[in-house]
């Protein structure tokens, strides 16, 4: 198993998380198909973190898990 | 109708946790583990609905109400993106040391890898301790929120009703087919949650004109609960609350379900349609408790989901309510008590008064009459705690978030140390301590110095780094090989 396999979750993660801080819209009342702006974009971070976490058990599975099973 | 929907209810719950026992293998490894043969989907189920509470259901929205969309950054955003990742590095990793070297706790764990048995008593104390409240507001929420859906302080039922009866179904299924039964139980409440919530949504929202018509007349009379507060403070809360989703990867109960996967690529649902759950899960609680403040102004006098689907829905749709909050109470409490049972009768039981010689169906006997105690004991306490018991809860998550590093360096450095651990487990209990005693003269929610920082985001980096130091500055054990995957 590489050291590295476990870096690029790490990426992504941080990633996600500059995303959750970004103020860019903290004080936007705009409605999106009658959401708030802030309500759409949090839910966009959570469909995110799940292409994210898709791509992580693709790309980023340590070897090590699926051995002797 | 309420009450009937509510006895309906119960009785299915009881019958799918009783079903769970014609599997049972009568081992304390199927007791407490399932035999690790849960499949991906009810692994996913059962760990969202672990992580739902009383609050999930009658709390958030009633945040909501008061603070409006940043309580979605607070509670759902900030568990969707990093509960995957715990279950990613932690949770697999837990799963392969336990089968490998057939774990049942934590305390386990952590007492081979160090070598020390001290240390693992110290951990078991910290974990009951910071536990214990967290399990009595589950049974206490379920009191109070019967109570308050069939009429509150005007005839509802007395909250030792609802306490009692979220006590007995889990002590019958918990009890009789252990984490099975539990499992299968936890994923048919989460489908039970989630379809109660979508229901309250869009019946509540046809009543305001739909959501669109509901959002603008909230911005128009509410904008600031539209929009996030800019002030440093609120930047700091923001902060302090992403991080209480670290407990997830300390909580007992989920160690136990990761342990009962069926393989390694079990874990692989879980991580992908574990965020979409939790908004699926949150998002409509959001919205409720916003539009709630169209229809009532502050102060309330209950909790502002049950008075928008009493005074918004039929009596179906209240009963369905109750239904979903003792779901979200129970899919939580069935999975801690049957980890403390577990870890008292593997950690201290097993350990100590059997020189690690227990039967199989000793186990299962001890592991049942701790769950019996546990229960027991916390409807009692339910019955004297008063309103000041909700405000733990915050704290125990804190308390868990800080124990975050010592499992983390456990699991993925080499270096560590029994000391380290020893010191970062004392450095949560001291700050933890401090912090808690100096939040008890002030009114209102608390953080440090007024500034909108919670405790956490002090514990846990201290936590990280007496870990790093005191292992630094001392020996670690030897020959840790074999908790380490080959290269």
């Amino acid at each position: 198993m590489k050291i590295s396999v476990y870096r690029r979750p790490l990426a992504a993660l941080a990633l996600l998380a500059a995303a959750f801080f970004n103020p860019a819209a903290w004080d936007n009342d705009r409605l999106l198909a009658g959401i708030p702006l802030n309500l759409v974009y949090h839910s966009g971070l959570c469909v995110a973190a799940a292409l994210a976490m898709w791509a992580v058990v693709r790309k980023a599975w340590p070897d090590y898990l699926d051995r002797g099973e | 109708m309420i009450l009937t929907v509510v006895a309906v209810y119960l009785s299915l719950v009881t019958f799918v946790g009783l079903a769970g026992r014609r599997l049972f293998k009568g081992t304390g490894e199927d007791y407490f583990v399932a035999s690790r043969s849960i499949g991906p989907a009810v692994l996913l189920l059962t760990l969202v609905g672990t992580n739902m509470t009383a609050f999930t259901m009658l709390g958030l929205s009633g945040e909501a109400y008061n603070r409006g969309v940043v309580v979605f950054a607070f509670v759902g955003s900030s568990s969707a993106l990093l509960v995957p990742f715990i279950f990613y590095y932690l949770g697999t990793r837990c799963w392969w040391l336990g089968k490998r070297h057939g774990y049942v706790t934590q305390v386990q764990l952590i007492r081979d890898r160090y070598r020390s048995g001290a240390l693992g008593t110290l951990l078991f104390v910290v974990i009951v301790l910071l536990m214990l409240p967290y399990i009595l507001i589950g049974v206490k929420g379920g009191g109070d929120a019967l109570n308050a859906i069939t009429g509150g302080a005007d005839g509802g039922m007395p909250p030792w009703v609802g306490s009692l009866a979220v006590c007995v179904v889990t002590f019958l299924y918990v009890t009789y087919g252990g984490m099975r039964s539990t499992s299968w139980v936890n994923t048919f409440q989460t489908a039970v949650f989630m379809t109660v919530s979508a229901a309250a949504f869009f019946a509540i929202l046809h009543e305001f004109g739909g959501v669109e018509t509901a959002m603008q007349s909230l911005r128009e009379r509410h904008r600031e609960l539209v929009v996030f507060d800019t002030d440093p403070s609120s930047r700091l809360r923001l902060l302090s609350y992403f991080l209480i989703p670290l407990c997830t990867g300390a909580f007992p109960h989920l160690y136990a379900h990761w342990l009962s996967a069926k393989e390694s690529r079990t874990f692989r649902t879980v991580l992908v349609f574990y965020p979409l759950c939790f908004l699926v899960v949150n998002f409509p609680i959001v919205i409720l408790g916003m539009v709630g403040r169209l229809a009532f102004e502050p102060p309330l006098d209950g909790p502002i989901l049950v008075k928008l689907i009493v005074g918004y829905t039929g009596g179906l749709l209240a009963g369905c309510l109750a239904a979903g909050v003792f779901a979200a109470i129970m899919s939580s409490l069935d999975s801690q008590s049957l980890a403390l049972g577990a870890m008292f009768t593997e950690d201290i039981v097993r350990y100590y008064g059997f020189d690690d010689r227990l039967s199989e169906r000793q186990q299962v006997m001890f592991g049942r009459i701790f769950v019996a105690v546990f229960l027991a004991l916390a409807f009692v306490c339910s019955l004297f705690a008063d309103q000041s018991i909700f405000a733990l809860g915050t704290w125990s998550l804190t308390g868990f978030a800080g124990l975050l590093p010592v499992f983390a360096a456990s699991l993925y450095w080499r270096r560590s140390a029994k000391a380290g651990a020893a010191a970062a487990i004392g450095a949560v209990a001291g700050l933890w301590a401090y912090f808690f005693v100096d939040s008890l003269g002030v009114d209102g929610p608390y953080s440090i110095a007024g500034s909108g920082l919670l405790p956490i985001a002090v514990i846990v980096p201290a936590s990280a780094v007496a870990m790093i130091v005191v292992s630094l500055l001392s020996r670690p054990p030897a020959d840790t090989a074999r908790f380490f995957p080959e290269n």
